[in-house]
């Protein structure tokens, strides 16, 4: 990562403001929330080039080879309740799904034969394959949000021909798209300016939009889809989403259920 | 809640003997306590009632009783403290460590990981406690007091309520 390029282009105020860059670092989740803990500021920036122990879910891993992708964790410090907050999830991925938008309308000529699409919570796909992955962490002491970090895997520059054989199937890079490179330090600018732009609106308006514009790109609704749960697994109907950012569906026995933490798969 | 609802709930916490009455719901919450500094003459109720922002629909109705502050005191707390009022007095000292949100409560970071907390450890006040996961958004809880843990309400991978108690602590 060019750091000075980063710096030069950077139109925010205050994301970015403070920016730690590490050729190398356990994982960027974790080393903000170890910032934040030590009082950094909201807008703080983490930036690596290779994690050492990226995560996704559950401990999983998220795999990018050194110096390809994108790997960056941004530091929050929400006024709101973290009830209204935790939509801040699904709000992310309209952020990620928005640049990736503006970066292929201006990169490519066939912007029009690619779907840009949401899985619930907050996958981006190209073409139903995932791009990018958001993983957020908070602390809390009792309902006061403390730090809230949200940490972005998106797929640039590594194509899938060489993505480990368990994800290509379901995996996609920017670069598959575009047949070229994507100048990294200017897709990074352009998602902390988006990211800063909607998160003063966000906290402004006390996360009110946030289902309604997530809702108009999941191409899931309606559909059959395999839910998992730490409980089991079952099969029912995807229905909505709620204020909350809940998924609703309705069981095969005809039960309406609200998923609030959990993974969804297409039946 | 409307104002005449208000003043009903603040006569009937007058005319009791209970000097708190605090009532959750989904959009409101509504605290009324007596005035404890001067019981003789200016017994009369204080209101607060701020909005809540619940994740759920349907909140359980709380209704706390403590004992009266002023007044005439029931006459067997002059009595020499039976077992029952033992039990209440320790439960004073236990500090319920609840759920901010609906979610998953996970005991540790990761599913091969240790506990963060086990009964019987001793905590510090900022020690993360548990995590409680919604909508991919992993919240790590913090202990607002030091002590020691006595009880875990939930087991590992769990769903939980908004406010849904997870943790006794006994307090230092």
């Amino acid at each position: 990562m060019n750091i000075d390029q980063i710096k030069q282009k950077l139109q925010t105020n205050i994301f970015g403001d403070k920016l730690f860059y590490y050729e190398e670092v356990d994982s960027t989740n974790a080393r903000t929330l170890q910032l934040a803990r030590e009082g950094a500021p909201e807008g703080t920036v983490v930036l690596t080039d290779f994690q050492k122990k990226g995560k996704g879910r559950l401990n999983r891993t998220w795999f990018a080879p050194k110096g390809e992708n994108l790997l960056v964790s941004v530091l929050l410090r929400p006024e709101q309740e973290i009830t209204a907050v935790q939509k801040i999830t699904l709000a992310m991925a309209n952020i990620v799904l928005e640049v990736l938008d503006k970066h292929l309308k201006s990169e490519s000529k066939t912007r029009e034969a690619h779907t840009i699409s949401l899985k619930w919570p907050n996958d981006v796909l190209i073409d139903h394959k995932k791009v990018a992955g958001i993983l957020s962490e908070s602390i809390l002491k009792e309902k006061h949000i403390e730090a809230l970090v949200i940490g972005f895997g998106i797929n640039l520059n590594t194509p899938v021909k060489q993505m480990p054989d368990e994800i290509k199937a379901t995996t996609i890079s920017l670069i598959d798209i575009l047949g070229k490179p994507v100048n990294r330090e200017r897709f990074l600018c352009e998602l902390l300016l988006l990211l800063e732009k909607h998160y003063t609106s966000l906290e402004r308006s006390n996360y009110k939009n946030v289902v309604k514009q997530w809702k108009k790109h999941c191409p899931d609704i309606g559909q059959k889809i395999i839910i998992t749960t730490p409980g089991g697994q079952e099969t029912g109907t995807f229905q909505d989403i709620n204020k909350f950012g809940y998924l609703v569906y309705q069981t095969d026995d005809g039960i309406r259920k609200e998923l609030n933490a959990g993974e969804i798969r297409k039946a | 809640m409307d104002l005449k609802q208000i003043r009903q709930l603040i006569k009937m916490v007058d005319d009791s003997k209970i000097d708190a009455l605090e009532i959750e719901e989904e959009s409101y919450k509504i605290k009324i306590t007596k005035n404890r500094d001067d019981s003789k003459s200016n017994n009369k109720p204080v209101v607060m009632e701020y909005p809540i922002y619940s994740a759920q629909g349907q909140i359980p109705q709380q209704i706390q009783h403590q004992p009266p502050a002023g007044g005439t005191p029931p006459a067997e707390t002059k009595a020499t403290p039976t077992a029952k009022e033992t039990d209440q007095d320790s439960s004073e000292n236990l500090y319920e460590v609840r759920s901010p949100m609906v979610g998953t409560f996970y005991r540790a970071p990761a599913p091969d990981a240790d506990p963060y907390v086990e009964v019987g450890d001793s905590i510090a006040v900022g020690q993360t406690l548990c995590i409680v996961e919604a909508m991919k958004l992993m919240n790590e809880i913090e202990s607002e007091v030091g002590g020691k843990i006595r009880k875990v309400l939930v087991e590992n991978a769990q769903p939980v309520e908004y406010n849904q108690v997870l943790f006794l602590v006994e307090k230092t």
